[in-house]
């Protein structure tokens, strides 16, 4: 379990975040909803101790996260960025293998952890392919399929920051349920997204973020209202009830 | 080409260009005359071995600590050379020199190379400061940050000429070309304290250069302490490359073309790149220093001239190419 107290964080005197709680629970799924600028990358920022907040604390149980041992951290802690800045030509196969670095496994098993992920992510026929070379898509499937493949037994708490900004239909759906198997196995998994048919999809606990200030947090049926999610996109946005669930229809800038 | 290959034919490359380089020059030599008491043993003994072994180290020391650079600046065209680490080791380095005058000897010959090793850590982490930012190295940054530090050390050590005694003069104008004539035992001694820990160590990094060039932060995610790694491969890099000029001068380009070269045979994994790296490096400096005393024998050329010849083009190839990429450049 993740606890995050009266986070607040400014940079170059603009406030970034103010005053954030927040608990990830594990088995849930929370996601994080914004316009651009909101505060969501910085949260997840300070969720994962990559950065120290100004004020309040972030606790992964009972530990301040950014006074954790990098390793062990690493060890409960995976997290997708946006940015990937990897421009050296390494094979997919060889980028998967190193998220799991911090498991220390053996070569044999990690060779059989690289494969088995490569398959989970239907990455198995670019496997010999260099990173370089791909789609920004494919590049963002490597990616992420690089940081599920950290997480191990001892993982507790999942990141994700945009992970299916440059994916087709086929893999967002995907992915989205290989974040659910993560959940089921107990960890506490955190994800941002714009697709608000996604989060709807996904989401256990919906946490709106307007100007780096919480705006709601909660089930998506209580949070996910028409003139909330009006408000906060500046965009008239309407709620259409289905059998699987309500979906979202933005209609027209004005 | 299959990667065991490639590093089996690098390995039995080695004695080749070792026996080749112990019988070049003006004198000629034959197995039976080294061990008598003659010119040929004199030859032998005083000036050809530590002169190869000197190369060896200086090659494997130059082109292990580019492909470090180039993996800690995450930029393919990070080469010491270029970014103005050597630059800045030879100045602080020729500084010293005219400074103390013959005093320099003090220390049995440690001081130059421990000038050199600070003027070293001093540029690295200037460019360091300048290059990297909020979003990334700058790769514009960190080649301009070259050229600025560059044209400072040339007009440093151009200046220097002028309070300097004839003797230190001809030091001076072979450190702008890079040599390897004045190679001794004493010399090799020196290098070797510096340049054992250098080629032990940074191998040992390999996977933690890996994870750095995922990014900084998601090195850090993946368990890297960033900031001490970042720190040690700037001392290994400078230490290693601020010993070799101070006892060779500046040898261009060899931390930029064999890294390269073996990450087009075996790719950018630095458990091997490393290794591999140290070892073209040096036979291709071996080579180069065969070239430098055959091409106007019996004169030689200063050996940084032959690595920059063909370094220069190299470079300028890599550019060309990386702009049809439109990659990282």
């Amino acid at each position: 379990m993740l606890i995050a107290n009266h986070l607040s964080l400014s940079r170059n005197g603009k406030s970034l975040l103010q005053d954030i709680n927040l608990q990830l629970n594990p088995g849930e799924v929370t996601v994080l909803l914004g316009p651009n600028g909101a505060g969501k990358s910085s949260l997840l920022g300070l969720l994962s101790g990559l950065h120290p907040p100004d004020s309040g604390s972030v606790f992964l149980e009972k530990q301040s996260v950014s006074g954790l041992d990098p390793h062990l951290r690493a060890l409960y802690l995976a997290m997708y960025t946006q940015q990937q800045p990897l421009n050296f030509p390494f094979r997919v196969d060889e980028v998967v293998a190193l998220g799991c670095y911090p498991l220390q496994l053996d070569s044999i098993a990690t060779a059989e952890r690289v494969s088995n992920y490569l398959a989970q992510y239907e990455l198995g026929s670019l496997a010999q392919r260099q990173y370089t070379s791909l789609s920004g898509g494919e590049q963002q499937r490597v990616q992420v399929a690089r940081v599920m493949a950290q997480v191990g037994d001892q993982c507790q708490i999942l990141l994700l920051d945009e992970p299916v900004s440059e994916m087709d239909l086929r893999y967002q759906q995907l992915l989205l349920q290989r974040i659910r198997e993560v959940a089921i196995n107990g960890v506490a998994v955190c994800c941002v997204l714009h697709d608000l048919n996604l989060a709807a999809q996904l989401a256990d606990q919906i946490v709106l973020l307007q100007n780096g200030q919480m705006l709601a947090s909660g089930p998506v049926d209580e949070v996910m209202i028409e003139k909330t999610l009006s408000d906060l996109y500046q965009v008239s946005v309407r709620k259409v009830e289905a059998e699987s669930g309500p979906f979202f229809i933005s209609e027209g800038y004005k | 080409m299959n990667k065991t290959k490639t590093s089996l034919l690098l390995w039995l490359s080695l004695p080749v260009v070792m026996i080749l380089s112990l019988i070049t020059g003006p004198v000629s030599l034959d197995l039976m005359s080294i061990f008598g008491d003659s010119v040929a043993s004199q030859v032998f003994w005083q000036l050809r071995m530590p002169r190869l072994l000197l190369t060896l180290l200086a090659g494997a020391v130059l082109a292990m600590t580019g492909a470090a650079a180039q993996s800690l600046f995450r930029n393919p065209l990070a080469d010491p050379g270029l970014i103005g680490i050597s630059a800045g080791a030879a100045l602080s380095a020729g500084i010293v020199m005219v400074l103390l005058g013959s005093s320099v000897a003090l220390l049995g010959g440690l001081l130059l190379p421990l000038a050199a090793f600070a003027g070293g850590v001093a540029t690295t982490l200037l460019v360091a400061r300048l290059a990297v930012t909020l979003q990334g190295v700058s790769v514009t940054n960190m080649l301009l940050c070259g050229i600025a530090i560059n044209a400072i050390a040339l007009a440093g050590l151009g200046g220097l000429k002028y309070f300097a005694a004839d003797n230190e003069l001809r030091q001076l104008s072979f450190w702008l070309l890079g040599s390897l004539n004045h190679s001794r035992w004493q010399d090799l001694l020196v290098l070797l304290v510096a340049a054992l820990p250098v080629l032990w160590l940074l191998p040992r990094y390999g996977q933690k250069l890996n994870l750095l060039l995922l990014g900084e932060q998601q090195a850090s995610l993946l368990g890297l302490d960033v900031v001490r790694c970042k720190r040690v491969m700037i001392l290994l890099i400078a230490l290693g490359v601020g010993a070799v000029v101070a006892l060779t001068g500046i040898i261009g380009f060899v931390g930029l073309v064999v890294p390269h070269l073996v990450r087009l045979m075996t790719g950018p994994d630095n458990r091997r790149l490393l290794p591999l790296s140290g070892l073209l490096g040096a036979v291709l400096l071996t080579v180069a220093d065969i070239l430098s005393r055959l091409l106007v024998s019996p004169a030689e050329l200063p050996v940084g001239i032959v690595t920059a010849l063909v370094g220069g083009p190299f470079f300028l190839l890599l550019l060309t190419r990386r702009k049809q990429e439109s990659g990282i450049c």
